[in-house]
């Protein structure tokens, strides 16, 4: 019963507070916006920049096939949608413990574990949801007006569900992070800095296959079927959502909710 | 109820409790008295089991408070000093949540009766975060009372409240006797305690200086002096009869009021046969007593 | 900006991109003038949501919004 209430309330919460419709607004804006920039906008743009580029040239510097649409959609969810799903998201345990909201339901016998297991689930689920459903959308539109290439919805719905373990990974940065402070923007601008960082880490050092990262590049191949390398990187990104999980528990279970 | 034995906590270096030590019994509205800073959100927070206390013991309930991990065991409600909720659910929302927060069902049936106890029955359907101090006060001690405690815990419930807002909260309080709850209540206003406490402790910087059943506090308080005041101002010739009698020590005058010093409050009965003897109309006629406030601020000045 | 290419599929394709947009303008421009505003002023917030693509109602539904309502 107290589970299911606190799942009911995060879901309150995401709609109330329109979370869900930010997190949708902003995945699905980009998801119909590469494609018809790509179309529409940027060959215009070019032809009246250089008046004289010959086909071939302006086709190089284009992106022209529907795999290469969806790639920069997902890129640009990399680098804004981040910044979306981060601000969107990083009150989600900061605020409770700022406003005292927890000191109640937690008098009333709400268990720590839950609160946390509760806003992973809802907000996770709807992070999953949103990047299927928008990568879905992508390929659509891409395919639409640049013809579909891609061997059937497969290699798309799984780049969908890789985006949107990477975000669910995020989101136990963000409530792990909520856990040891109050402000919620910096919560918002530490998981910022950590996602971007440790992509270009990973990229440095060449060990994005063992990173949560490594899921938004699995995602960018678009490819059928799955390599030992991807279960590798999804069993490390499960793993360290498990400890973020865990340590947020332990966490606020040491926490004074009452101190001002 | 509550019995609290050799409480410290440290903030860093600051000493915010001093080995407080306490008695509640059933049945008791106990009222804690302190000025701002004194420790009181403290000791409460520790006592429901929110925050951890150094050394010292704290039974609460049957349970040892310091000891416990979720707050929740110890069957106890409690009303924070600011009580938050969620500002975007209504009252009845908020009931609902808090009630199955303890595993048990929706009950519409007690979320009412709770709603219309406190006042919000008009109000339930509006979110939270339009409310007043005032409301969301009443709101707290409906969620306090959400899963049937016997002990409440009461942080300054009326103190940042305009005065028909504490009256709302001292009926609440008054309830609460009547159903037969122990209620623990801090505040700095003493009028409240005077009016429905029957047992109060004074925290002063972190150290209990005084615990004792009210009319206890004020029995001893009481001082052998009697204000009179009379229709006309006395004559000097009554006045130095008055000084001659047997238990009075001194007399000053002030026009129409005296004031008298006696030996003790039996002096009253003669006091009083002088004037009806000497047939002279008496307006008032009071014996002085020191009321909570005076006995604060002695305590505090003692320090 | 090119006419030619405006063809009536396109345009039906632009129309959810639209109603994201302007749609997220409204409901935020709405909700500024009819129930007020937190950490900013009015014009202000206005103005972020008007300029700024999507990140600007983004911005004011998570902080600007004014919370004590209703
Ligand atoms: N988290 C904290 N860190 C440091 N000092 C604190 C903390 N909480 C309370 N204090 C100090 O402890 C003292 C008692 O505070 P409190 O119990 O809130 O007093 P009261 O409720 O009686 O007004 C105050 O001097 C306060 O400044
Ligand atoms: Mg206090």
């Amino acid at each position: 019963m107290s589970m299911t209430s606190t799942l009911k309330k995060d879901f309150m919460d995401g709609i109330r507070n329109y979370k869900f419709l930010i997190i949708f607004a902003g995945f699905m804006f980009f998801a119909l916006l590469t494609p018809i920039m790509n179309k529409l906008v940027l060959p215009g743009l070019l032809k009246s920049q250089f008046p004289g580029m010959d086909q071939e040239t302006m086709n190089s510097m284009l992106v022209t096939t529907q795999i290469g649409n969806i790639r920069g959609y997902l890129g640009d969810i990399f680098e804004i949608g981040m910044i979306i799903v981060s601000f969107t998201f990083c009150g989600a345990i900061a605020m409770e413990i700022r406003e005292y909201t927890l000191i109640l339901p937690v008098c009333s016998g709400k268990r720590y574990s839950e609160i946390i297991l509760s806003k992973m689930i809802v907000f996770g689920l709807s992070l999953i949801l949103v990047t299927t459903v928008s990568i879905l959308s992508n390929y659509l539109y891409s395919g639409i007006l640049f013809g579909f290439e891609i061997d059937g919805v497969i290699p798309v719905l799984k780049a969908g569900i890789l985006q949107g373990l990477y975000m669910v990974f995020i989101l136990s940065v963000i409530v792990f992070l909520g856990t040891l402070m109050r402000n919620q923007i910096i919560v918002g601008l530490l998981t910022l800095i950590f996602a971007y960082v440790s992509r270009l880490l990973g990229n440095l050092l060449d060990i994005n296959g063992f990173t949560p990262a490594g899921l938004l590049i699995e995602a960018e191949k678009l490819e059928n079927g799955s390599a030992a390398g991807l279960y590798i990187t999804t069993a490390i990104t499960i793993g360290l959502i498990v400890v973020f999980v865990a340590a947020s528990i332990l966490k606020l279970r040491k926490t004074d909710l009452t101190r001002r | 109820m509550i019995n609290v034995r050799g409480l410290n906590k440290h903030f860093g270096n600051f000493q915010a409790l001093k080995d407080v030590n306490l008695n509640v019994e059933k049945g008791d509205i106990y009222g804690f008295i302190g000025h701002n800073g004194a420790g009181k959100s403290t000791t409460i927070s520790i006592l429901t089991g929110l925050a951890k206390a150094d050394s010292g013991t704290c039974i609460v309930n049957g349970k040892d408070a310091c000891k416990t991990v979720n707050p929740s065991d110890l069957g106890i409600g409690y009303l924070p000093e600011d009580p938050s909720f969620y500002k975007w659910m209504t009252a009845r929302e908020t009931l609902i949540y808090l009630l199955e927060s303890s595993g048990k069902k929706n009950n519409p049936v007690k979320i009412n009766e709770i709603l219309e106890w406190v006042g919000l029955e008009e109000s339930a359907g509006r979110k939270v975060g339009g409310f007043s101090r005032g409301m969301k006060q009443r709101l707290g001690i409906g969620a306090a009372l959400i899963n049937d405690p016997q002990l409440l815990f009461l942080d300054e419930p009326s103190s940042a409240l305009d005065p028909e807002g504490r009256g709302d909260v001292l009926r609440l309080i008054k309830d609460l006797r009547d159903m037969g709850k122990t209620v623990f209540f801090s505040t700095h206003i003493l009028s409240d305690v005077e009016r429905i406490c029957n047992k109060v402790g004074i925290l002063v910087n972190g150290r209990i200086v005084k615990e004792d059943r009210l009319e206890v506090i004020q029995e001893e308080n009481i001082l052998p002096i009697y204000d009179i005041e009379t229709d006309i101002a006395l004559k000097n010739n009554i006045v130095e009869d008055i000084e001659k009698l047997k238990c009075v020590k001194k007399v000053q005058t002030f026009d129409k009021r005296i004031q008298v010093l006696t030996e003790s409050h039996e002096c009253g009965k003669e006091l009083y046969r002088f004037f009806s003897d000497k047939d002279l109309n008496v307006v008032s006629f009071n014996l002085r007593k020191n009321d909570l406030e005076d006995i604060f601020l002695e305590e505090v000045n003692k320090k | 900006m090119l006419p030619e290419i405006l063809t009536t599929e396109i345009v039906l394709m632009l129309l959810p991109l639209v109603a994201i947009q302007l749609g997220l303008m409204v409901f935020c421009l709405v909700k500024i003038f009819k129930e007020g505003v937190e950490n900013l002023s009015k014009g202000l917030w206005a103005l972020i949501v008007i300029c700024i693509n999507l990140l600007g109602p983004a911005i004011f539904l998570i902080v600007g919004r004014r919370k004590d309502l209703k």
